[in-house]
């Protein structure tokens, strides 16, 4: 190299050297500065995270954003809602929790997506259960609804993906999503087709839902303002790596790159903390248990919270928990008739009269109310007799003698009544035996005692009253348990404790007496799930409320007990759906109504 | 006010220093460089496709690896083996992956981690997937490179 270009390079060097000084010198200053305030923040806020300057972090804003790839956001499918939320300002509480809403908790437990990228699906989700509590009056029910049928069915987005809150909303507003147990949450992209038969038909949905906002910055008002209003919102937000760090506290961005974007369901406020209380479903290890609070500023700050909110209607029940018409007494009366494939539903109506209804094979309920002749002073009994085709149905007259008659095989009335020797107290149990090819019969006397008769296979009653150990003060329950061919027997304790013994396949009292964790302040329900290997027990809790658990065929009680939605003033009534493949309950309200669920 | 003087005077002694080291130092080590030859420190990409591999490089290169995640699950990439004897970690950053809408929900993030090599030796780059919180054991997925580094 000559002197002389060598001269001239190193001129143009010492120029841009210049320029670079003056540009960088206050740079570095000022941002060093700026990683100063955000650990004086965190400290002040005791926060529970810290920022550590980074590659990133000593970048001008601009740059930054640039870096995380910041755009304007829209959070919009095509073709979907564009409905803005109504604001009309009133005067809101300093704090708000729908967690604890007049001494109710209206917000289902936290779940966890897992590693697919489906928020969009919990969000809404969560809010149409939420929105199911707070529509029905069900406070502190685990009402678990399928986010797999959102994220395999709606056409929102998946996991690889991600996907839009909005068209999510749409599809639980349109069509709506059953229960979790109809379609598991797998983490996975899924296949709509792997739902439960007729999903379609019993599901919960939004009525409406609308914007609070969409792609603008909310205003704290307005967002608490839809809250107390609405019940709990849907919203966006930018996500940061400090937030995965997060374990109590406000939260305000202080450090760390973009993570993506994420859909949370805000469930309250407080104004002592200047924050939003938010659900998020990333378990409950995760934060407060699964929730998290941020900071009001973060509608403006980097995280752009709740840039897109949405506001939901009320939830409709279609085939789930839904009213049917009809009144009664005392516990319905359910039994399957496989001759006609329809579900046969027996109550006992306002003035003691009886009267008979159906479901077809899909469970929708076919309102064809027809009266029976008799009257009947408790729940009815009802159980099919395959050896001669016909629907035993067996009552207990005013006397506390017992009647019994008969459906023909295409479920007609036969109108044959005939009187059994014997006394009841309460409601008889009634199960088919497939081994002895008898009906079984257990009644409770008026001292709490309980005895065992039969009725041969073309239904004549044997007249054999056999006393067998135990007391309860409710009807006994029975059911056929074909994974060990026993009949197995519920009773409710003099304490309201639950006990469980069986009859052998011959018929014989087995008296194996145990007692299984739960309570029930009525008789317990009973039903055979072929398919789960197990026997479905639905009972009445103290409050009224209703309890779900199951009885293996073999071995200990598996004490699952799950609450299910809705309220029972008598005992349920229950009938496993061999066409559907989903155990029916129906139960009556504290004003008589009938309410069904499939489960 | 004299120590308040004597500081602005600190601080212009200051500046003029970094004024002579941007005029007269930048410019000769270039030159150094210059002198030194034309071989230049690279810049090697590696993504998923390269798991498994063995890659070598020279002392000075860069490398640059970039892992996908699904956003806002609380899941991303961290390393369980590095030696930072050999690796200097330079940048960390994430952008919207190809695939994804900006705006959309959940959508995948491209990971991005900027090592370069300080000096010769053999070594396993290892990393996974997993949530922070819940720990490296409950991690989701794995990537591993086998490196070279030469003089």
């Amino acid at each position: 190299m000559s002197k002389e270009r060598r001269h001239k390079r190193s001129s143009a060097w010492k120029v841009i050297s210049i320029i670079l000084f003056l540009t960088l010198f206050p740079v570095v200053f000022s941002y060093s500065s700026e990683i100063d305030e955000i650990r004086q923040a965190i400290k002040a806020k005791n926060a529970e995270w810290t920022a550590e300057q980074n590659p990133i972090s000593i970048l001008p804003p601009e740059e930054r954003r640039k870096r995380l790839g910041a755009l304007e956001e829209f959070e919009t499918d095509v073709g979907v809602s564009t409905s803005f939320y109504a604001y009309a300002p009133l005067a809101l509480p300093a704090t708000f929790d729908w967690r604890n809403y007049n001494g109710g908790n209206y917000i289902t437990p936290v779940r966890d997506q897992g590693s697919c990228g489906s928020c969009w699906a919990f969000a809404p989700t969560a809010a149409l259960e939420s929105k199911a509590l707070l529509t029905f009056d069900w406070p502190g029910i685990d009402l678990n609804l399928s986010e797999q049928i959102v994220l395999s069915c709606s056409g929102g987005g998946n996991c690889a993906t991600g996907g839009y809150a909005s068209t999510a909303s749409n599809f639980l507003r349109d069509t709506g999503t059953n229960l979790e147990t109809c379609y598991p949450y797998t983490a996975t992209d899924g296949n709509c087709s792997d739902a439960c038969f007729n999903w379609q038909s019993s599901v919960y949905r939004f009525d409406s839902w609308s914007y609070v906002v969409n792609g603008t910055t909310a205003s704290v008002d307005v967002v608490k303002n839809a809250i107390y209003t609405n019940g709990p919102v849907a919203a966006w937000f930018r996500v940061y790596e400090d937030f995965y760090s997060y374990s109590s506290g406000v939260y305000t961005y202080t450090s760390g790159t973009y993570q993506g974007n994420h859909f949370v369901l805000v469930v309250g406020w407080g104004d002592s903390d200047n924050a939003f209380i938010v659900k998020n479903s990333w378990g409950t290890d995760w934060g407060e248990s699964g929730y998290f609070k941020i900071n009001y500023s973060e509608l403006s700050g980097e995280t752009q919270f709740g840039r897109t909110t949405i506001a939901y209607g009320n939830a409709v029940s279609i085939g789930l928990g839904d009213n049917i018409s009809g009144n009664t007494l005392s516990a319905p009366a359910l039994a399957w008739n496989p001759a006609v494939n329809k579900l046969f539903l027996v109550v006992r109506a306002t003035n003691d009269s009886i009267w008979v209804s159906t479901f077809n094979s899909s469970g929708v309920f076919n309102n064809d109310w027809t009266p029976i002749p008799g009257e009947t002073a408790s729940a009815p009994a009802l159980a099919w007799n395959p050896y001669v085709n016909k629907l035993f149905l067996v009552v207990r007259a005013f006397d506390d003698s017992i009647w019994v008659s008969t459906f023909d095989s295409i479920g007609n009335f036969n109108n044959d009544w005939a009187l059994i020797s014997g006394k009841t107290a309460s409601t008889p149990a009634l199960a088919w035996n497939p081994v002895a090819n008898e009906l079984q019969m257990v009644i409770r006397r008026d001292d709490h005692s309980l005895w065992a008769g039969t009725f041969n296979s073309t239904g004549l009653f044997n007249n054999d009253w056999t006393w067998i150990s135990g007391m309860t003060p409710s009807a006994p329950a029975l059911a056929w348990n074909s994974g060990a061919d026993k009949l197995q027997m519920v009773v409710r304790g003099v304490d309201d404790s639950i006990y469980v013994s069986s009859f052998n396949s011959a018929g014989s009292f087995n008296n194996d007496w145990t007692w299984i964790p739960g309570r029930t302040v009525e008789t317990p329900a009973l039903a055979w799930d072929g398919l789960e290997s197990n026997l479905s027990m639905v009972v009445r809790a103290v409050d009224d409320s209703i309890w779900f658990s199951t009885l293996p065929s073999r071995g200990p009680f598996n004490n699952d007990w799950v609450n299910i939605p809705g309220r029972t003033a008598s005992a349920p009534g229950t009938a496993y759906l061999p066409s559907i493949q989903y155990l029916a309950i129906v139960v009556r309200a504290s004003d008589g109504s009938l309410w069904k669920m499939l489960y | 006010m004299l120590a308040i003087i004597q500081s602005l005077n600190n601080l212009k002694k200051l500046s003029f220093i970094l004024f002579a080291a941007c005029i007269f130092i930048i410019p000769d080590l270039h030159n150094i460089a210059a002198d030194m030859g034309a071989r230049r420190n690279r810049k090697i990409i590696v993504d998923s496709s390269a798991r498994g591999k063995k890659i070598e490089l020279n002392v000075g290169d860069e490398i640059e690896i970039e892992l996908q995640s699904s956003g806002g699950t609380g899941y991303k990439w961290y390393f369980i083996d590095l030696d930072y004897g050999l690796f200097e970690l330079i940048g960390e950053e994430t952008r919207v992956s190809n695939k994804s809408n900006e705006c959309i929900a959940g959508g995948p993030i491209m990971h991005i981690y900027r090592l370069k090599t300080r000096k010769p030796g053999h070594s396993k780059i290892k990393m996974a997937c997993y949530r922070i919180w819940e720990g490296k054991e409950k991690f989701i997925d794995q990537f591993e490179i086998e490196v070279q580094i030469n003089q």
